[in-house]
C-alpha cells in the first residue's frame, strides 16, 4: 500500500493553524489539518470574541468574499471594583480614556511609542527572518535593516520588549487608574502576570495599529469556519477527527506522523500550534434572555475587561503556574445576538473569554488531571458570580452556560493525552527535535495569533518550499 | 595618608592621564590595567579601606566572614592573567569546591566542581540524569564558555550602538546551531529549559536555583534561564565553571589586587571622596574632591554604581531624559539578603561525609519550591521555606574563626525588599533569620542549638558600609537586559572620556574584576586613537 504524503500537515485545527492551513493551500502545496489535542467543539465558534485578523492577513486570504463580517466594538470598557468604569471611544483611534487629565494627556505619546517601537520590532524580526537565514543572510539583512532604522531606536525597542508592563507603564501613567485602563486590552492576550519581564510585549499586540477589537455579532459565520472554508477551497483536507498519534524523523528531520489507527502518512513539513506553558485561554459562552448592563452610558458593542489591580491579575498567572483555577480570572467578554435563535425569539449571548486557565488542574498532591465537567461548571459559577458585582441582576437573565477549555485541555483519552503532553513538551523545550516541524506561536507582534501564524506561514513557504508570497 | 590628604586640601593637580572614582574589585581592576599601559593613575576611594563590598569582616567574637560575595566563580581570567595577581598573593583554600543539592528526605545530588566530570559524583543516585547532566553541560557549558567574552564586554559593539550589529558580532563568536541555541536560551524560563531534560526534581531544584540567583525571574518567568550560562561562563583557578574560596575570605582577593595597583605604580588615596565629575566642553576633564581639591585627567573612570556616576557625579543637566529614566529605574521588590552565623559545631547534615562539609550547599528541593519563594517575596511576605545557598568557610580556611567556632555564610534568595504590612528593617531581618535558622533545622538536626550569634545583612547594611546605592542589591532585571544596559553604560559615549564599571556593568554580578579591565581598554583605545589622530 503506498504510503500517503502531503507537502505539510498541520496538526491542530484551532485559527492560527487554519490560517496557515490557508496560506500554504493557496500557494499550491497540498495540505491536511488532523489534530493531536482533539477537534475544536463547532459551538465555540458561537463566541463574539473571535480572534483578531489584521488586514494584511484579511486581504491575503481574501476573507472578505469568502463571508467573514466582523463588527467594530464602538467602545473598550474597563470595568474596576468600586470604582467608575473607564471607557475609551473608537471616535479618534484609541480615544482617551476617562482617567486624570495629565495621564489622559499622555495617552497619545503612550500609543505613539507603542506603535513605533512595534514597527521597530517587526522591522527586526523581518529583516532576520525574511532575507534569508544563515550567517551571511543575517549579515547582510541586518546592514540593510540599519540602514533603515536608527541604530539607538533599535536598542530601545530590543530592550523595550524584556521589560515588564507595569514597568512600562509607570513610565508614562502617574494614576494607577491610567496604569489598569492601559493594561486591561494586553492582559488578554499575555502569557504572564504583568511584574512578570517580557510582558511589555503584550502592550505592542493590544496598541498595534490592527488592535482594535472586532466583534461576530450576528448570523455570520467564525473566523475559523472562513478559514477553513478558504483552505478547503484551495484544495486542503481538513479532519481534526484523525487522532495523530506520534512524530516520525527520519536523520534529525521530521517524517511525517503516525496515526491512532497506526497509518503512516508522511510529511515535508510539519505545522502545529500547541499551547505554552500548560497553559490556554477558555471560552464561555452565557446564553441570556435580555442584555445586561455592565457600564452606565457605554455603547451597546463594547468590549469589557475586568482587572482588579495588578497584584490580582499577577496572582491569577502565578495560580496557572500551580495548576489552579485563577481566584480572580482576568476576563474579557461581550454581548451579541444568538445565531442559533434568530428569527425566533431573540436571545442574547454573552461571549466571554478568560485568558491563562492551566491546561492540566493539579490536586494538593501536585498530581495532574484533565479538566473535568465539574470544573467547567465551577469556572462559570465564579465568572457569573464575578460578573454579577458589576451587573446584580445578571443572574434572572442567565439562561444557560457553557465553558469551552482548549481541546487538550478536555482530553481525557489516555493516548490522545499522551500525544498532546509529548507535542506540548516539544514546544516547551529549547532544542529543537528535528528539522522542518514548526511551532505556530512566538512574536505576536502584528495582530496577535492569527497575523504571528500567517508570518510564520510565509516564512516556511519561502525557506521550506521557496515560494514567494501568494 | 591622611597627613598627604590635609596637604592637598584645596589643590588643583594636574599631571595625571587618569582619575578612577571607587576602588571596589573593578576600580582597582581598572587602575592597574590603566597603569599597566603607561598610564598615571590615580584611584581615589572614600573609606578608609580598599575593597569595597568585597572584604572579610569580623561579625561576632572571633569569627570573620566574606561581607557579601563568598565565592569566586566568574572572576575574569584575562585580569587575572593581565596583572599577574596569583604573584600578588591571590590563592585559593579551595579550589574545586563542589555543588551539594540537598533534600530533607532522600541522599543529595552532588556535583563535582568540575562541572564536566559532574557525572560520576551524579552517579546512580539520578539514574539517567547523570548522562542527562553531562549532555545538558556539554551543550550550555560549552556555549556559556564562548559567551564569557561576551558576556563582559556588554551586548554592543565598541564602535556603535547598534543591537543588530551587536548580534552579528556574536553570532561570529559561536557556530551557527550555537547562535539558534542562544536565541531560544536568551527568551526561555528556567522551567521550560530544566523540566525536559531532567527527571530528578533535586537536580532540577538545584539547578533552578542557581539560574534565579541575583535575578528577579521566578523559574516560570521568561528570560530567566540566561542567568544559568552567565553562571556557566566563567572559571576559577583554570576550571571551567568552578567555585573557589579564596584564602582569607573575599578581603584577602582586595588585598591581592591592592598590591597588584600598588606594584604598577597606581596612587591609591583612600579617605578621598569624590564630589563630581569635572566636565569640560562635554568631556571628562578630572574629578572634584569633597576636601575641595581637584585631580585633573583626561580619562575618568567611575567604579561606583550607575546612579551616583551619572546623577550625582555628573547631574542630569548632562544627561538625556530616557537615559536618566532608564538609570534610575526602579529596583525589583525582590532583594538578596546574606546570613551570617557563628556556629559552636559544624552542622550536621546526615547522608554527608564530613569531607563534604567543604561543599557549596544549596536547598531548593524542587523548582516548585523555589516559585513558592517566590510567590511569598514577591507580595512582601518572607517564604516560610528559604531558598538558599550556603557555605560553612571555616572548614577550608581555619583562619576565619578562632577557638575551634564555625562560621556559616549564607545567601538567601529570593527575599522581599520590604514586608507587606511595611515594618520597619529590623521586623525584615528578625524574620528572615528565624525563617533562615528553621530551614536549616530541617536540613541539619540540632543546628539551631549550635547558634552562637547570627546577622542578617540587607541592602541597607551594604550601602551604608561601602557609600553605594541599595537598588544594587536589589535582584536584577533578565540578564538580557543587563547585557544590552552595560553596553551602553559603559562605553564613553555620555561623556567623552568617561568610562563607566560600576555594579551594573558586571553582567550577572559576582566578584569579576572584567568590568574595571574592559572600561580601561577602552580608555586606552580612545587615548591610542586620539594621539594618531593629532
Amino acid at each position: 500500500m503506498p504510503v500517503q504524503s502531503y507537502d505539510v500537515l498541520i496538526l491542530s485545527d484551532d485559527a492560527p493553524s487554519l490560517t496557515a492551513a490557508a496560506y500554504f493551500a493557496k500557494a499550491g502545496l497540498s495540505v491536511a489539518v488532523y489534530s493531536v489535542f482533539g477537534a475544536t467543539p463547532a459551538a465555540a465558534d458561537e463566541t463574539a470574541l473571535q480572534p483578531a485578523v489584521p488586514a494584511v492577513v484579511w486581504r491575503h486570504l481574501n476573507l472578505q468574499a469568502a463571508g467573514l463580517a466582523l463588527t467594530p466594538v464602538d467602545a473598550r470598557v474597563v470595568l474596576q471594583p468600586e470604582a467608575a468604569p473607564l471607557m475609551f471611544f473608537r471616535t479618534g483611534q484609541h480615544g482617551l480614556p476617562s482617567v486624570s487629565p495629565e495621564d489622559a494627556s499622555v495617552w497619545p505619546d503612550f500609543v505613539r511609542d507603542v506603535r513605533r517601537i512595534g514597527a521597530d520590532l517587526i522591522a527586526m524580526r523581518d529583516a532576520e527572518t525574511v532575507k534569508g537565514s544563515g550567517r551571511r543572510g543575517m549579515e547582510t539583512s541586518l546592514s540593510v535593516l540599519e540602514a533603515e532604522a536608527p541604530p539607538a531606536r533599535l536598542l530601545t525597542a530590543g530592550r523595550f520588549g524584556l521589560k515588564s508592563s507595569v514597568e512600562v507603564l509607570s513610565d508614562y501613567f502617574s494614576s494607577r487608574e491610567g496604569r489598569l485602563a492601559a493594561a486591561a486590552p494586553a492582559l488578554l492576550e499575555a502569557i504572564a502576570g504583568p511584574y512578570a519581564a517580557g510582558t511589555a510585549f503584550g502592550l505592542l499586540g493590544a496598541y498595534g495599529a490592527d488592535a482594535w477589537p472586532a466583534l461576530r455579532l450576528g448570523d455570520g459565520p467564525s473566523v475559523r469556519e472562513v478559514l477553513a472554508r478558504t483552505a478547503v477551497a484551495a484544495g486542503a483536507v481538513i479532519d481534526p477527527e484523525i487522532l495523530v498519534k506520534e512524530l516520525t524523523f527520519k536523520d534529525k528531520r521530521v517524517r511525517g506522523v503516525v496515526t491512532g489507527q497506526g497509518e503512516e502518512i508522511r510529511a515535508k513539513a510539519v505545522v502545529v500550534n500547541a499551547p505554552e506553558a500548560g497553559r490556554a485561554p477558555i471560552d464561555m459562552i452565557i446564553e441570556m434572555s435580555e442584555d445586561a448592563v455592565f457600564a452606565e452610558a457605554s455603547p451597546s458593542t463594547s468590549i469589557y475587561y475586568t482587572v482588579d489591580g495588578f497584584g490580582r491579575a499577577e496572582q491569577a498567572f502565578d495560580d496557572v503556574v500551580y495548576g489552579r483555577v485563577p481566584k480572580t480570572p482576568v476576563a474579557a467578554f461581550a454581548s451579541s445576538a444568538n445565531r442559533q435563535s434568530a428569527g425566533a425569539r431573540q436571545n442574547r449571548m454573552l461571549s466571554v473569554r478568560v485568558q491563562a486557565c492551566p491546561l492540566r488542574l493539579k490536586d494538593k498532591n501536585s498530581a495532574a488531571r484533565p479538566w473535568t465537567k465539574e470544573d467547567g461548571e465551577a469556572l462559570a459559577a465564579q465568572i457569573v458570580d464575578k460578573l454579577s458585582s458589576y451587573a446584580p441582576d445578571i443572574g434572572d437573565k442567565i439562561l444557560k452556560a457553557d465553558v469551552y477549555p482548549h481541546p487538550a485541555a478536555m482530553q481525557s483519552d489516555a493516548m490522545r493525552l499522551q500525544a498532546a503532553d509529548m507535542l506540548r513538551n516539544l514546544a516547551d523545550s529549547l532544542d529543537p527535535p528535528g528539522e522542518r516541524l514548526f511551532f505556530l506561536r512566538d512574536a505576536r507582534l502584528d495582530g496577535g495569533p492569527v497575523g504571528a501564524a500567517a508570518v510564520a506561514a510565509r516564512r516556511i513557504l519561502r525557506t521550506v518550499f521557496k515560494k514567494g508570497d501568494a | 595618608m591622611s597627613a598627604e590628604n590635609e596637604h592637598q586640601r584645596g589643590r588643583i593637580e594636574g599631571g595625571f592621564d587618569a582619575v578612577i572614582i571607587g576602588a571596589t574589585v573593578e576600580g582597582l581592576a581598572a587602575a592597574t590595567c590603566l597603569a599597566k599601559n603607561g598610564f598615571k593613575t590615580v584611584l581615589i576611594e572614600a573609606a578608609a579601606d580598599v575593597g569595597g563590598p568585597a572584604a572579610t569582616r569580623g561579625f561576632a567574637e572571633g569569627c570573620k566572614v566574606s561581607d557579601e560575595a563568598h565565592l569566586v566563580n566568574a572572576l575574569d581570567r584575562d585580569l587575572v592573567r593581565e596583572i599577574d595577581l596569583y604573584r600578588h598573593g591571590l590563592t585559593y583554600s579551595e579550589r574545586r569546591i563542589q555543588t551539594v543539592y540537598l533534600s530533607d528526605r532522600d541522599e543529595p545530588v552532588v556535583l563535582d566542581g568540575d562541572l564536566a566530570r559532574a557525572r560520576e559524583t551524579l552517579g546512580p543516585r539520578v539514574g539517567d540524569d547523570a548522562a542527562a547532566f553531562e549532555a545538558f553541560f556539554k551543550i550550555y557549558g560549552d556555549l556559556a564558555e564562548t559567551l564569557s567574552g561576551a558576556f563582559v564586554k556588554g551586548l554592543t559593539a565598541a564602535d556603535g550602538t547598534a543591537l543588530a550589529k551587536a548580534l552579528t558580532r556574536l553570532q561570529k563568536d559561536v557556530s551557527e546551531e550555537g547562535y539558534a541555541l542562544l536565541k531560544r536560551a536568551c527568551v526561555a524560563s528556567t522551567r521550560a529549559a530544566l523540566d525536559p531534560a531532567f527527571d530528578s526534581a533535586l537536580l532540577k531544584g538545584g539547578l533552578a536555583f542557581d539560574a534565579a540567583f541575583g535575578g528577579a525571574a521566578a523559574p516560570s518567568a521568561q528570560y530567566g534561564f540566561l542567568n544559568l550560562l552567565r553562571r556557566w561562563a566563567g572559571e576559577s583557578a583554570g576550571i571551567h565553571a568552578a567555585y573557589a574560596h579564596p584564602k582569607g575570605g573575599m578581603g584577602a582577593l582586595a588585598d591581592a589586587l591592592r598590591r597588584a595597583a600598588q606594584s604598577a605604580k597606581v596612587d591609591i588615596r583612600t579617605n578621598t571622596a569624590a564630589k563630581s565629575i569635572l566636565l569640560e566642553w562635554d568631556a571628562a576633564a578630572g574629578v572634584a574632591l569633597e576636601n575641595g581639591g581637584q585631580i585633573r585627567a583626561e580619562t575618568v573612570i567611575s567604579a561606583l554604581d550607575a546612579e551616583t556616576t551619572y546623577l550625582k557625579l555628573i547631574g542630569p543637566a548632562a544627561l538625556d531624559m530616557e537615559a536618566q529614566a532608564d538609570i534610575a529605574r526602579s529596583p525589583s521588590n525582590l532583594i538578596l539578603a546574606k546570613a551570617h552565623m557563628a556556629l559552636a559545631k559544624p552542622p550536621a547534615l546526615p547522608k554527608l561525609s564530613a569531607e563534604a562539609l567543604r561543599g557549596r550547599f544549596v536547598i531548593c528541593p524542587s523548582i516548585d519550591y523555589l516559585e513558592e519563594a517566590f510567590r511569598y517575596a514577591k507580595f512582601g511576605r518572607v517564604p516560610p521555606k528559604l531558598a538558599m545557598e550556603f557555605i560553612i568557610p571555616t572548614v577550608h580556611d581555619e583562619t576565619l574563626a578562632e577557638g575551634g567556632k564555625c562560621v556559616l555564610s549564607a545567601w538567601i534568595h529570593p527575599a522581599p525588599a520590604r514586608l507587606h504590612n511595611d515594618a520597619d528593617t529590623a521586623a525584615l531581618k528578625g524574620e528572615l533569620l528565624d525563617k533562615a535558622i528553621a530551614t536549616l533545622e530541617a536540613y541539619a538536626p540540632g543546628f539551631r542549638k549550635s547558634v552562637l550569634e547570627a546577622e542578617i545583612r540587607l541592602p541597607e547594611d551594604y550601602a551604608a558600609a561601602y557609600g553605594m546605592n541599595a537598588s544594587i542589591w536589589a535582584a536584577r532585571a533578565p540578564l538580557l537586559d543587563q547585557w544590552l544596559r552595560t553596553g551602553v553604560l559603559q562605553r564613553g559615549d555620555r561623556v567623552d572620556g568617561l568610562f563607566f564599571c560600576g555594579p551594573e556593568a558586571v553582567i550577572g554580578g559576582g566578584v569579576s574584576g572584567g568590568a574595571g579591565r574592559r572600561a580601561a581598554g577602552l580608555a586606552v583605545r580612545r587615548a591610542k586613537s586620539r594621539s594618531s589622530f593629532l
